[in-house]
């Protein structure tokens, strides 16, 4: 484990404009063991507004692909574009399983494409993975690397 | 049950050390890894365009860069039919530096790989877990 579970705290942006769906994930991440800050928007835009405003840039972002106003990918294009936000890892999130849509999320530099959970057990196991590699094996970039 | 296939994972390292290591935590995880090495550059893409010499090279589900081939992550990653793969930046010591820098060429992920047995395997149970078991990897044509 390269991170212990009593270091700083995670902070991921999660942009999504189903509420439900967005309080779905509060919940199942309220039985994380690692310390995380989730911080809900309703689009592209106010994420990326979010983004150019707030000085603790996030460790990683996830994007729901179909929201109204700018969607998943085009904010996905927005954020690999700014050399500010481009190392943030970013992990596309869907009801679809269409093979071209997973391609062209990767083929944008999505970090991962998940498929959204549908089941609260589903849930906890998306939260399970996301720490276990995310959070305790892999290695985030940090604002003060350099 | 039918078994799913093996995951055709490619590990471009210089390192016969690593790759071993890789391999060994890698027999652990659920789904069947089929390992695939690769000691320079050149000989990477290669076995992606399966020139002479890969002519039976199946196009990777994933691939682990080892920290020295490190400018192949550009040349992965520059728009081509190669570019969807997922690509992990592993190396015996990752730090936040060296992880940004991975991160702002677009690789997927970057992780440093242990050497105790523990280590590697917990590891491997984390790949399995979120690439394998709950991210979508791209559509691979020769799965």
């Amino acid at each position: 484990m390269t991170r212990a579970p009593n270091a700083e705290p995670i902070h991921i942006l999660y942009a999504e404009d189903q509420e439900s769906d967005a309080l779905f994930m509060e919940q199942a991440f309220l039985t994380a063991k690692a310390k995380l800050n989730l911080h809900f928007l309703r689009d592209g835009n106010a994420a990326l507004a979010w983004l150019n405003n707030e000085p603790r840039l996030p460790d990683l972002i996830f994007l729901d692909i179909n929201m109204l106003g700018m969607n998943g990918p085009q904010t996905l294009e927005e954020i690999r574009a700014d050399p500010r936000l481009r190392h943030i890892p970013v992990i596309m999130l869907s009801g679809s399983a269409l093979d071209r849509d997973v391609e062209s999320c990767y083929m944008r530099h999505a970090n991962a494409y998940v498929q959204k959970p549908l089941t609260f057990p589903e849930m906890l196991g998306f939260v399970q993975a996301i720490e276990n590699f995310w959070i305790f094996q892999a290695v985030l970039p940090q604002e003060d690397a350099l | 049950m039918i078994s799913p296939a093996p995951a055709n994972i490619l590990v471009a390292t210089p390192s016969d050390d690593l790759m071993l290591r890789l391999q060994i935590a890698l027999r652990s995880i659920s789904r069947p890894a089929a390992l695939y090495h690769v000691a320079e550059e050149e000989k990477l893409f290669a076995f992606l365009r399966k020139a002479p010499g890969f002519e039976t090279a199946l196009r990777p589900d994933m691939i682990l860069l080892d920290a020295p081939l490190l400018p192949a992550l550009d040349r992965l990653k520059s728009g081509n039919p190669y570019s969807p793969i997922p690509v992990i930046v592993i190396a015996d010591h990752m730090d936040h530096a060296l992880a940004r820098d991975c991160h702002a060429r677009f690789a997927n992920a970057a992780l440093g790989i242990p050497k105790d047995t523990a280590g590697l395997r917990a590891i491997a149970g984390a790949i399995d877990a979120f690439w394998f078991r709950t991210a979508r990897l791209p559509p691979n044509v020769d799965a």
